[in-house]
């Protein structure tokens, strides 16, 4: 695991398996605590949302509405599981986590 | 001096919360007139019978949640929305409603605030299919009525062509302009076509083909006229393939092709640096200004062309590209040297021969001569067992980024049983299979469907279906191809059933299939949620996985078939039939052994295809038939040591006092999903990390 090709491991790897990463070797960089403080099965509104990422609520909004914030029933009032925000904000921050256990 | 009984309707709607027009509503109504009248009308006031009003609350508020039911729901549409899209005017639809004609279309519910002068008591609500009883309607509707009859348009595009004029206009009673369904149906089918001809003619265009001057472009379609011909090459010891497959295809490849190759080196004559793929419309301006075709001639080839051409490409472009101008130049030499009839001709024939024999061998000519620090990039490639081919196609279904997620299920479905190749998908036409009169999938007197691939729609013109056995379908998956049809015979509207495309680009027409490979952004999508592959595999997993993953069930190497007789021979040459491939072993086995028996085929297939694509029956049919995969066992494994862990576990550590107190804060924990109103989220998160450290302490 440690050998891996790190560019194949920062494209196709979801927050799940970089978490399992930091269980098993641990790691030196810092995650930003938002990682640490929601559940998985947390419920959040776009207004929480908003409230952690700095964008405004309706950009939040819009990411549910065109599929790209995966929500628990597919239409308003949204509501997003942990997890999956996690996975989202993921994509964002990976680069950057990543670069950091080179 | 107002009677006990009565009451006015003033002071009724504000003592019962009832609006004052309601009274009026059922004021008119022959069902409820006894509620107003008698002794009411003596006092020259609005009066209503006290004993009559809890019923009229009653069915004030039943009508209220009606309404609201009806005005909520997206099937039905308001008597207001449709008016202002439909020419009709309002006595005109009253009239229409009267007809009794259209009864199953429509519902009726009182109204509530007051009487309507021409609708009267009740209010309506329509299903959309009354507007295909309508003249005329606005574009919103169309676009919406057509999406229903399966052809997709917006309304900005049904705008555009009434601006050009090419529609009937008539204003409605808002001044609204509205036009008719089928003529605009036809409009649109007829442009439709009219841009699919258009596309077909300029789907070269941006090639670098129109950049080379007439003397080069001729050159190229004189070749490429010679091949198409069918015409023999053959020069020295090389002697190239007689008929090239997919002719309509691979012509217009090897054009964009070669004009590439003299595209680059003219380049390179110009100074303009080399990119890995170049196109004269990304050239800077600086660029386009130097660029000149004229400094090139295709027989005036050095060495240095060679060099400048290979600086930028890697090994096996290089070997790419070697591969389609041998025979070029091969043609070339074949041509001059018949002409070549008198000695100085011949010289000069003799020294052009030398300088491009010495072009052509600097060129790789295997993948083998690599340079010290070249690597080749290998695909991955992932054989998936039954189980997770079962997951892919449900990850397909719920795929919301896709189009049309049941027909990439299908596409996957049928490649992972059929074996069919990427590249043949979008050539199969529904007449291949064995079809019943309604141009549906039979199955055969084995209870299978049958695929009959011919020669013209397979990979290089050479891999046919077999022909007795042809490529046999299990009968769950014919059912849900069945579906799939189902769907697409709808939507094609008049078009023959069982003829043309089965996967195609656009549903109405059947004869026009995909130009280019297909799933392939579906495929990418997918890759990321593949967590039972290694990263490398996730990388480069592809449609073709299926028919990897067929070949290896039916003939891998973990794989035993519970008739022992099958084992072996038997299976490999079933894998063959159904993969199209030639039947494997020596000359005695290939030649001079009778065919495999129907039987012993469909047993095999039976087997190791034939199963069920629902996770928890699969468990039951493997368990039948004592089948297991390697990656089976060792999940299995896996996950009995795990429960007797945890077993232990909570037998040992749990006392009854802490496992109160932890049901409580899972309790609390569980409330403390959703933020609570009064909280900001930062309180929120400090509550939720106080009883996760409680919980931590008690384990």
């Amino acid at each position: 695991m440690k050998d891996q090709n790190l560019e194949i491991f920062s494209k196709y790897s979801s927050w799940e398996e970089f978490e399992g990463y930091i269980h098993e070797y641990g790691f030196e960089g810092s995650i930003p605590h938002v990682f640490e403080k929601i559940r998985d099965n947390d419920l959040l509104t776009p207004s929480d949302i908003s409230y952690i990422t700095g964008y405004s609520e309706e950009t939040v909004r819009r990411w549910c509405r065109s599929w790209k914030l995966k929500t628990t029933t597919g239409r308003a009032p949204y509501h997003v599981v942990g997890s999956d925000l996690k996975n989202f904000l993921y994509y964002w921050t990976r680069k950057e986590l990543i670069q950091n256990y080179k | 001096m107002k009677s006990n009984d009565f009451m006015t309707i003033y002071a009724a709607s504000n003592e019962w919360g009832i609006s004052e027009g309601f009274f009026s509503v059922l004021k008119s109504l022959p069902k409820h007139e006894a509620w107003f009248t008698g002794d009411a009308t003596q006092y020259g006031q609005d009066l209503v019978l006290k004993t009559a009003i809890p019923n009229i609350k009653a069915l004030y508020e039943k009508t209220c949640e009606e309404f609201n039911n009806y005005t909520k729901d997206p099937n039905y549409l308001n008597i207001g929305g449709l008016v202002k899209g439909v020419t009709q005017t309002n006595s005109e639809i009253k009239n229409m409603i009267d007809s009794k004609q259209y009864d199953h279309l429509f519902v009726k519910v009182l109204r509530r605030k007051k009487l309507d002068p021409i609708f009267g008591a009740y209010i309506y609500f329509f299903k959309y299919d009354f507007l295909e009883h309508c003249e005329n309607l606005t574009t919103g509707f169309l676009a919406k009525l057509l999406k229903k009859r399966g052809i997709v348009v917006s309304d900005a595009t049904i705008l555009s062509y009434k601006k050009e004029g090419l529609l009937s206009v008539k204003e409605n009673q808002y001044g609204i302009d509205t036009m008719s369904l089928n003529e605009v149906e036809s409009l649109v089918l007829a442009k439709k076509k009219e841009k699919y001809m258009h596309s077909k003619n300029t789907a070269n265009e941006n090639s670098n083909f129109s950049v080379l001057n007439s003397q080069q472009q001729k050159i190229i379609e004189e070749y490429l006229s010679f091949r198409k011909k069918g015409g023999r090459i053959s020069h020295n010891n090389y002697r190239a393939k007689k008929h090239i497959a997919n002719k309509e295809e691979t012509l217009a490849k090897l054009r964009s092709a070669l004009a590439t190759f003299f595209f680059r080196i003219i380049c390179a004559r110009c100074n303009i640096d080399q990119k890995p793929k170049m196109r004269y419309a990304f050239l800077t301006q600086d660029e386009k200004e130097k660029y000149d075709s004229n400094k090139f001639h295709p027989t005036q080839i050095s060495e240095d062309d060679a060099f400048a051409f290979m600086t930028e490409s890697k090994t096996t472009s290089a070997v790419h590209v070697f591969q389609t101008i041998k025979p070029f130049y091969a043609w070339i030499l074949q041509r001059l040297k018949n002409d070549a009839l008198t000695p100085d001709k011949w010289f000069e024939y003799g020294q052009l021969e030398l300088r491009i024999e010495s072009f052509l061998n600097q060129f790789p000519t295997n993948y083998s001569e690599l340079a010290s620090g070249e690597t080749i990039n290998k695909v991955n490639k992932s054989f998936l067992n039954r189980e997770e081919m079962i997951i892919v196609r449900e990850k397909l279904l719920n795929d919301p980024g896709s189009h049309d997620p049941y027909r990439n299920a299908t596409i996957w479905e049928l490649c992972c049983v059929t074996g069919t190749r990427p590249y043949e998908v979008r050539k199969l036409k529904i007449e291949y299979f064995l079809l019943d009169k309604e141009g549906y999938i039979k199955l055969n007197s084995r209870g299978w469907g049958e695929l009959h691939i011919p020669r013209e729609a397979s990979k290089h013109e050479n891999s046919p279906s077999h022909p007795v056995l042809g490529t046999v379908i299990p009968a769950g998956t014919v059912k849900r191809v069945n579906e799939y049809l189902k769907r697409l015979y709808k939507k094609q509207k008049n078009e023959p059933r069982g003829k043309g495309f089965l996967f195609r680009p656009e549903d109405l027409f059947p004869e026009k299939g995909y130009k280019s490979a297909i799933m392939t952004d579906v495929m990418t999508r997918l890759k990321t949620q593949l967590d039972f592959l290694s990263y490398e595999q996730r990388r480069d997993f592809e449609l073709k996985a299926s028919r990897r993953s067929m070949n290896n069930l039916i003939e891998g190497f973990g794989v035993r078939l519970p008739i022992e007789r099958l084992n072996g021979r038997i299976q490999k040459v079933a894998a063959d039939i159904q993969m199209r491939h030639k039947i494997s072993g020596d000359i005695g086995e290939m030649h001079y052994t009778a065919p495999i028996s129907d039987d012993d085929f469909y047993t095999v297939l039976n087997h190791t295809i034939n199963f069920p694509w629902n996770r928890k029956e699969l468990i039951m049919w493997e368990k039948e038939l004592n089948l297991h995969s390697s990656k089976d066992f060792e999940i299995q494994s896996e996950e009995k040591e795990s429960k007797k862990i945890s077993q232990e576990k909570k037998e040992y550590e749990l006392n009854e006092i802490n496992s109160k107190r932890l049901d409580e804060i899972n309790l609390q924990l569980n409330k403390l999903r959703k933020r609570p109103k009064g909280l900001t989220i930062e309180e929120w998160f400090e509550m939720k990390e106080s009883l996760e450290k409680e919980k931590m302490y008690i384990n």
